[in-house]
């Protein structure tokens, strides 16, 4: 310590001015009572860190999700429900008092945040309301586009589950030797749509296909039998062009779908539409298997929307859809 | 000398690709009568199924396919890789033993059958798969390929059972008929392959006698010193 004229003094002298008993100034009890000076200091310093006083600083809120079906029924008690005095409140707003919230008959307009107060107004529980519906069984479509070395598959599901819902989808073909589970493929866990690429081609035993949806609310599984030579539908044909020749003659020319892989092996066939008078009126030629064709007999000054469709050369599976129309319009001399 | 020996040659050349090109026409005739039996199989599969009745003529049912040797039809399933890499005799044997096979069980499918009207398509139907079967063996035989054999006409494909409701019998008939279908199928792009690489040899053989045919009209001239 120092006095005002600057020197030290010692704590000793110090608390001899204050007229305390002769023992109080032997150096080991000083020497003592300096050391349970400094531990107190300390542990007073430490307590502000790590120890909490209850009866000053509230316990943190609950913060919680839970997900509902929509259409059904839910309880929801503030901590142990038993709190009198609680109440709850939807978005800052207060909803109803009591330490059970009863939620009937719930909708999508239920999901929310809801926070649980104590009588005072102190913040209990915050709970994360989602709601949604459990999977149902998809929905899958497939259908072969790059016959024989691909195949598609889609679902959707009814009702949407609204809620995040990830999809499991292999595919398997009996066969004797060895019966392989395949992945399909897909970009993520979340897609609705996948590749099979090792297929059985002429199979008279069908490939499974295996789609399993899953969310919080459960999950839900369909299995799609299917003969990859009975789902072909090749893309539309592509590069239609259509030329005038002499003598009211159309020259309407297309290419295969590049996504075909084998056009040599695996055959096309093509019908061609020719559509008038605002498309009410339409004529399909062909089969074709070449690429193209001539049409003649046509109407002058007639305008004329052609398209082209592609079909196994076999008729299997099924027509692609028709291509982008290409429009001409016949000159009236 | 030598002129008679090139045109011996060109001859020689010229009789080859007379004879691919001969082979190639047989191929075409029997991709378009597997086109046909396809259509007609087709027209009887509904009216036959329609008479096996329930659950045969529901549209998605589909019975396990027994494991008995009246089934003992070669599968046309494959892969891709596997069927591209089939060499042209052996691409034409699986498919005389598939339609070997066949062809017994269709007749006992014609047999065994009450109604009338789908005996005679039946029957007729087994005129065209015979007809498929003796092309497919000419083939072979020209091809050079060895052949099994004429099929056994009395062969039962099918145990003989008398009942027509006997379901064991309609789940039999019923995958007959789904075996051919996918043969048929698988015959349709057999063909359509034989058929190209039939037309890239007798190209590759028409370029030979065209080569020789120049060479013989004119020669090379020698140079003057």
């Amino acid at each position: 310590m120092i006095n005002k004229t600057g020197s030290a003094v010692s704590v000793n002298s110090c608390l001899g001015g204050f007229g305390l008993p002769e023992y109080l100034f032997a150096p080991a009890f000083t020497m003592c009572l300096k050391t349970g000076l400094w531990a107190l200091a300390v542990a007073a310093f430490f307590s502000q860190l790590c120890c909490e006083d209850t009866s000053t600083h509230p316990p943190k809120p609950i913060s919680r999700g839970i997900y509902v079906a929509i259409g059904s029924s839910v309880k929801l008690p503030c901590g142990d429900g038993m709190t009198k005095g609680t109440e709850w409140r939807v978005n800052g707003s207060m909803l109803v008092s009591g330490p059970v919230l009863h939620l009937h008959n719930t909708s999508l307009e239920d999901q929310g945040i809801y926070t649980c107060h104590s009588p005072n107004g102190g913040h209990i529980e915050t709970l994360h309301l989602w709601m949604g519906y459990a999977p149902s069984p998809p929905v899958v479509q497939c259908w072969s586009p790059s016959y024989p070395l691909k195949a598609v598959c889609s679902w959707t599901q009814t009702p949407d589950p609204i809620l995040p819902t990830y999809y499991i989808a292999t595919y398997w073909y009996p066969r004797t030797e060895q019966p392989l589970v395949h992945s399909c493929r897909r970009e993520s866990d979340q897609d609705q749509q996948c590749i099979l690429e090792e297929l059985e081609l002429y199979a008279t035993v069908p490939h499974l296909v295996n789609i399993t949806a899953v969310n919080a609310l459960g999950s839900a599984t369909r299995i799609l039998p299917i003969l990859i030579d009975d789902i072909m539908k090749p893309d539309p044909p592509v590069n239609v062009k259509v030329t005038l020749q002499p003598g009211r003659k159309l020259h309407v020319q297309w290419a295969p779908p590049p996504s075909w892989p084998d056009p040599v092996n695996f055959t096309l066939k093509y019908k061609v539409q020719f559509q008038w008078d605002k498309r009410k009126t339409a004529s399909i030629m062909g089969p074709y298997e070449s690429l193209s064709m001539v049409r003649s007999g046509l109407v002058p000054g007639r305008t004329y929307h052609i398209q082209v469709s592609a079909m196994d050369f076999m008729g299997q599976g099924q027509s692609s859809e028709w291509s982008d129309p290409v429009t001409i319009t016949l000159p009236t001399s | 000398m030598l002129l008679l020996a090139a045109m011996v040659g060109c001859v020689q050349v010229e009789d080859r690709a007379v004879t691919l090109s001969n082979e190639r026409n047989s191929i075409e005739r029997t991709y378009e009568l597997t086109k046909y039996l396809d259509h007609q199989l087709k027209e009887i599969k509904d009216t036959y199924l329609l008479y096996l009745g329930p659950p045969f003529s529901d549209p998605d049912f589909s019975p396990p396919r027994p494991n008995i040797s009246s089934l003992a039809v070669p599968s046309a399933a494959t892969r891709v890789d596997l069927w591209r890499g089939l060499e042209n005799g052996a691409r034409l044997a699986q498919n005389q033993r598939a339609y070997s096979v066949l062809l017994c069980a269709v007749r006992e499918l014609a047999r065994s059958t009450l109604c009338p009207y789908l005996q005679s398509s039946l029957l007729h139907f087994c005129s065209g798969l015979s007809g498929l079967l003796g092309s497919i063996s000419g083939l072979m035989n020209a091809l050079g390929v060895a052949t099994d054999g004429h099929a056994p006409l009395t062969t039962p494909a099918l145990s003989p059972r008398p009942a027509l409701n006997d379901f064991t019998r309609k789940v039999e008939g019923f995958w007959v008929l789904r075996e051919l279908q996918s043969w048929l199928w698988r015959s349709a792009k057999d063909f359509t392959r034989l058929k190209k690489r039939l037309r890239n040899t007798v190209w590759s053989h028409t370029l030979h006698l065209e080569c020789a045919w120049k060479k013989r009209t004119h020669p090379p001239q020698k140079k003057r010193k």
